[in-house]
């Protein structure tokens, strides 16, 4: 793989009030290319995501991460997301009195500087992707994450994505409780995103779903290892046997 | 430039007397400033409240006179003073989009316009000194006798003995007055008090916004504002009145404002309060007439040491009255921040509702926040209900803007904005941006100030 | 003056130096008189000159009252209640653990009649390492015109517990309470209480959360009627980590009767995951009833979660028309709402009863 387009996990540890609960992680990310994380519910899958973000609660106690060859590891959160890195989380706080437009507007300026485009044009833009992508346009101008539903938050998580385009975007169960039709929109912004070469590393329980998207490659977590690693074909395994059938190459 | 003549240190009787003198103004008035003079002088200081104690009220200047008259034109005011306020960032835009503009520099009217349109109309908008000699009949009835009475407190007493400037303004039955009058005022003298009175009276199915906006730069010594601002809300009328108070962070600001709302009427409040060492504010609505309503929002944010003690007062009166009071206050660099406020529902006041909100966000370990709400109901078919919060900044919000980009102080600076938004939105436009830069200013230099290292993270 | 009670010396100067005018008791024959209902065999119960002399007891109970933590009177009112106690009750509670290595809770349940021109007495709850205690006293008046007051002190060493519910039931006796809970770490002390009373009632509760981990509760059922006036002041003071306090007050008010109510909630710096709420309604039955309240806070570290919220309301029209489409004729109506506005509260039967009378007399 090329160096010099990935993201690259090396002996990732995570650990949670002191206690390691994801164990010395090794993945390697390419730009323009589908990873499915899959797992039992605790396997450490949001864990290791929230650890490679900074989240205050966990802590990367070992390892490296390598973003195009330069380390990142011991960046903050911001400047992770200045390298062109997303995270779509599973718990979703509010933000009182700011819309989403405006939030938007202004992370793009944390993100690439000031720009000439107005927050008028900018939102005139947003509105166009949206509608583009089929996502609720309403979203942009309320206020985010605020009396919207589980599944309208997940949209609201497209339409940042849509507007800050990051280069590796981790998505944690963004399809839960999303219905037949979102999941169909939701497969095509990935398809989108990776035709723009965006490296997307998607968590889902949704096995249907994960095989419609046909991921270049599928990594199964146990206990806080990853202990299989494969393509589609193991997706098929994995609906037909469940996780227990696999387990046979834990913590290698 | 000579300064202005200032007046004694201190306040004696012929101080009082000078300043109405050199007014020219009518007996009555007089009358009035010795009266109040009077009862200040065997008025014992407030009991309750912040430490007043650094208020050296012997020490301060209680009126200076502008060496020059009111100008009708901006052209004609004097380079210093034209300076200060191009500094204050008056809008460029001002011309076309007010109706019309008092400024004032220190205790004395300096800068005096009113749109042509406005006075065909019968709308007046004059210098408080100049009302009272140009329409006494109207000032005199209304003057400190029904809405602020002099013995309210010590300092409505040190008010009326010596008030100078400020604001009269008249719209008669039936006139709305679309654009937001506004003025400008400052303190720009070492230990000087300011006690500018506005007195607006909105008649019958009237509407008017006021705007008050003040600033003024740091000195070492106490300086003193006892303001005072009456209003009066005729039947059916409309009445918006938006202050952003931003004083020196040496000045006690003590302001007395009232509002008196007859049948139907409508006031709003809204208030930024920054700045100044010590404050106490408490706008209150008297709602007299039947379904009359008021609603007060205020922004208070304090920093660096400062005391806020600010609130707001509703007494419900008529039947089928309604009131409603927000507040938002930001507590940092080691402030108090309280809410004091008062619902007084009387028997009266049949069906009346009202409701009271006051959040407070505390940045940092070393400020406090308090809340003192008192809450009076008689009679069984009123419905009043009150909620106050205080807390942090959510911990989560905080990672989710960070993960977006945003570096911790700006993830803040959202956060707070957002906090602040319900109230914020409803200042005309560039006063959102004004306040939101001067909320920057505080709370980013203020940062700054405090801890070096952080502000360069 | 003759020592009768055969008070110790240091109890008399306690009640000195609360009131300089202080005299000695003599009207023995209008003390306070305690019945026991109920009560665990397990749990001790002395009355004050049993305390007095018991040793251990004694020691405790004066050090008590002379501790640094026990707040001072609020006004010379109080001050001369402290001054006037000639009786009491101590409680002092030992863990007790059943065969399966749980610790139970012992009750007991008490009255107090009050006769005579005034009463003042001491109500002391110890409650050891691991106890667990609820203690219910009714207060019975049998002359009307007279005034009781009582200064109850509760103190939980760690991980006890202590809930103490008084029952007010009266319509001329004057009431006036002065309620501590001194709370130690992982400890709790809950104070209930259920008044109706047709007089003066003044009833001052405060918690101090000196222990981490600690919680207290005061919760107050209130019915100020005819021309009663009610003072009700609680305090929660947090003075340790991860404390959490809670006040919660439902008040209904008819006659011409009215409740005076403040709340406070206090923090202090260095408190950290400290959780405070109050909570406090208040029901307007008639056009004289009143009520002032102040729910106050008082934050100073910024890691603490405090909220208080208000509301003073009457009976909506819409609720008793909404009951009566279903039947149900207007007095049970009324009476239903002001069930409902004290819900989740679970009110005596002699309080329901109250209620009752009470929108009977206003029909």
């Amino acid at each position: 793989m090329n160096e010099a387009a990935s993201l690259r996990l090396l002996g990732v540890t995570i650990a949670v009030a002191g206690k390691a609960v994801v164990h010395d992680i090794d993945i390697e990310f390419a730009k323009g290319e589908l990873t499915v994380l899959l797992g039992a519910n605790g396997s450490g899958k949001s864990t290791l995501l929230n650890g490679l973000f900074g989240h205050p609660d966990y802590a990367l106690t070992s390892g490296e991460i390598v973003l195009d060859g330069e380390d990142i590891t011991s960046l903050k959160t911001e400047e992770k997301a200045r390298k062109g890195l997303f995270l779509s989380m599973q718990q979703l706080p509010e933000i009182p009195g700011v819309t989403l437009t405006n939030l938007l507007y202004r992370a793009r300026i944390e993100l690439f500087g000031k720009d000439t485009e107005t927050p008028v044009e900018f939102h005139q833009r947003m509105v166009v992707l949206a509608e583009q992508f089929e996502l609720k346009k309403e979203l942009l101008l309320g206020e985010v994450n605020r009396g919207i539903s589980g599944g309208e938050r997940k949209q609201s998580e497209l339409l940042q994505i849509l507007a800050l385009s990051p280069r590796y975007v981790f998505l944690d169960e963004i399809d839960a409780g999303m219905d037949i039709d979102m999941q169909r929109k939701l497969r095509h912004i990935i398809q989108h995103l990776l035709g723009r070469g965006v490296g997307i590393i998607l968590i889902s329980h949704h096995i249907g779903a994960v095989k419609d998207l046909a991921p270049h490659r599928v990594l199964v977590m146990e206990s806080g290892h990853i202990v299989e690693r494969g393509d589609l074909s193991l997706v098929h395994e994995i609906e037909k046997n469940g996780f227990s059938g696999i387990s046979k190459n834990a913590y290698e | 430039m000579d300064r202005p003549h200032e007046h004694n240190i201190g306040l004696v009787e012929d101080t009082v007397r000078q300043i109405s003198s050199s007014k020219g103004e009518p007996e009555w008035m007089l009358e009035l400033r010795l009266r109040a003079f009077a009862l200040w002088q065997e008025t014992e200081m407030p009991k309750w409240g912040p430490d007043l104690s650094g208020l050296d009220l012997a020490n301060i200047s209680y009126y200076s006179e502008p060496l020059h008259g009111a100008s009708e034109d901006w052209g004609e005011v004097p380079d210093e003073i034209r300076d200060t306020f191009v500094a204050l960032g008056i809008p460029k835009a001002e011309r076309e989009y007010l109706g019309g503009v008092g400024a004032q520099f220190d205790s004395g009217a300096v800068y005096h316009r009113l749109k042509a349109s406005l006075e065909a109309k019968g709308v007046i908008f004059e210098d408080m000194d100049v009302a009272v000699k140009k329409y006494p009949d109207i000032v005199r009835k209304h003057f400190m006798t029904s809405c602020v009475r002099i013995e309210e407190h010590k300092f409505s007493m040190l008010h009326a003995a010596c008030w100078s400037g400020g604001t009269f303004i008249y719209v008669p039955n039936g006139v709305a007055v679309e654009l937001p009058l506004q003025a400008y005022f400052r303190m720009n003298k070492m230990r000087s008090a300011q006690f500018e009175h506005t007195l607006i009276i909105v008649e019958e199915a009237a509407r008017l916004t006021y705007i008050e906006g003040c600033s003024a730069p740091q000195y070492v010594a106490a300086s003193l504002h006892a303001g005072c601002v009456e209003i009066f809300v005729g039947k059916s009328a409309e009445m918006r009145y938006i202050s952003i108070e931003n004083w020196s962070k040496n000045t006690y600001n003590l302001n007395t404002k009232k509002s008196i709302v007859a049948e139907d009427g409508n006031m709003m409040w809204v208030s930024g309060n920054m700045g100044a060492k010590v404050s106490m504010l408490y706008p209150s609505s008297i709602l007299l007439g039947d379904r009359s309503h008021s609603e007060s929002l205020s922004i208070v944010v304090g920093g660096d040491g400062q005391v806020q003690d600010v609130g707001a007062k509703a007494i419900l009166l008529g039947a089928d009255t309604s009131a409603s009071i927000i507040s938002r206050s930001i507590a940092s660099g080691g402030s108090v921040v309280g809410y004091r406020g008062l619902v007084d529902v009387h028997g009266s006041a049949r069906h009346a509702l009202a409701h009271v909100v006051c959040d407070t966000l505390l940045l940092d370990g070393e400020s406090r926040s308090y809340a003192f709400p008192v809450t009076r109901v008689c009679g069984s078919t009123s419905s009043v209900s009150h909620e106050a919060r205080v807390g942090r900044v959510n911990d989560d919000a905080l990672f989710y803007l960070k993960h977006l980009g945003f570096s911790e102080r700006e993830a803040m600076r959202v956060l707070i904005g957002g906090f602040l938004h319900p109230i914020i939105k409803e200042l005309p436009l560039e006063y959102a941006v004004e306040f939101n830069r001067l909320i920057d200013i505080e709370f980013l230099e203020g940062e700054s100030r405090r801890s070096p290292h952080k502000a360069l993270s | 003056m003759e020592n009768i009670l055969r008070e110790p010396s240091w109890f008399i100067a306690w009640k000195k130096s609360m009131d300089k005018t202080y005299v000695p008791n003599t009207d023995v024959a209008h003390l306070p008189e305690y019945r026991i209902e109920q009560i665990d065999k397990e749990l001790e119960l002395y009355t004050l000159k049993e305390a007095f002399e018991t040793e251990g007891i004694r020691e405790l109970v004066e050090g008590l009252l002379s501790s640094a933590l026990l707040p001072n009177p609020v006004d010379e009112a109080a001050a001369h209640a402290r001054s006037s106690i000639s009786s009491g009750l101590v409680f002092y509670a030992q863990p007790k653990i059943d065969d399966t290595g749980i610790a139970i809770e012992q009750h007991a349940v008490i009255e107090t009649t009050v006769s005579g021109h005034m009463g003042a007495d001491l109500l002391i709850i110890i409650a050891k390492t691991g106890a667990h205690v609820r203690v219910v006293d009714k207060v019975i008046e049998r002359d009307r015109g007279a005034r009781f007051s009582r200064l109850c002190v509760v103190l939980t060493e760690e991980g006890s517990s202590v809930e103490l519910a008084n029952v007010v039931d009266v319509k001329g006796l004057s009431v006036d309470f002065q309620r501590y809970g001194l709370v130690g770490a992982m400890a709790q002390v809950r104070f209930l209480d259920e008044v109706a009373s047709s007089s003066d009632c003044r009833i001052e509760t405060a918690s101090m959360l000196i222990g981490d981990g600690s919680r207290s509760v005061i919760d107050h059922a209130l019915l100020a009627d005819a021309t009663g006036r009610f003072t009700i002041a609680d305090r929660i003071d947090v003075r340790s980590k991860e404390a959490e306090g809670n006040i919660s007050v439902a008040g209904a008010i008819a006659g011409s009767a009215h409740i005076t109510y403040s709340g406070h909630t206090a923090t202090k710096e260095g408190d950290i995951a400290v959780s405070a709420r109050e909570s406090a309604r208040f029901l307007l039955l008639n056009d004289s009833a009143g009520v002032e309240a102040t729910p106050a806070i008082d934050v100073l570290d910024r890691h603490t979660n405090v909220a208080h919220e208000l509301s003073i309301t009457h009976i909506k029209d819409e609720e008793l028309f909404y009951a009566q489409t279903k039947g149900i004729p207007l007095p049970e109506a009324r009476l239903l709402a002001l069930e409902g506005f004290f819900s989740p509260r679970n009110l005596s039967k002699g309080f329901l009863g109250r209620l009752h009378k009470c929108l009977k007399a206003y029909e």
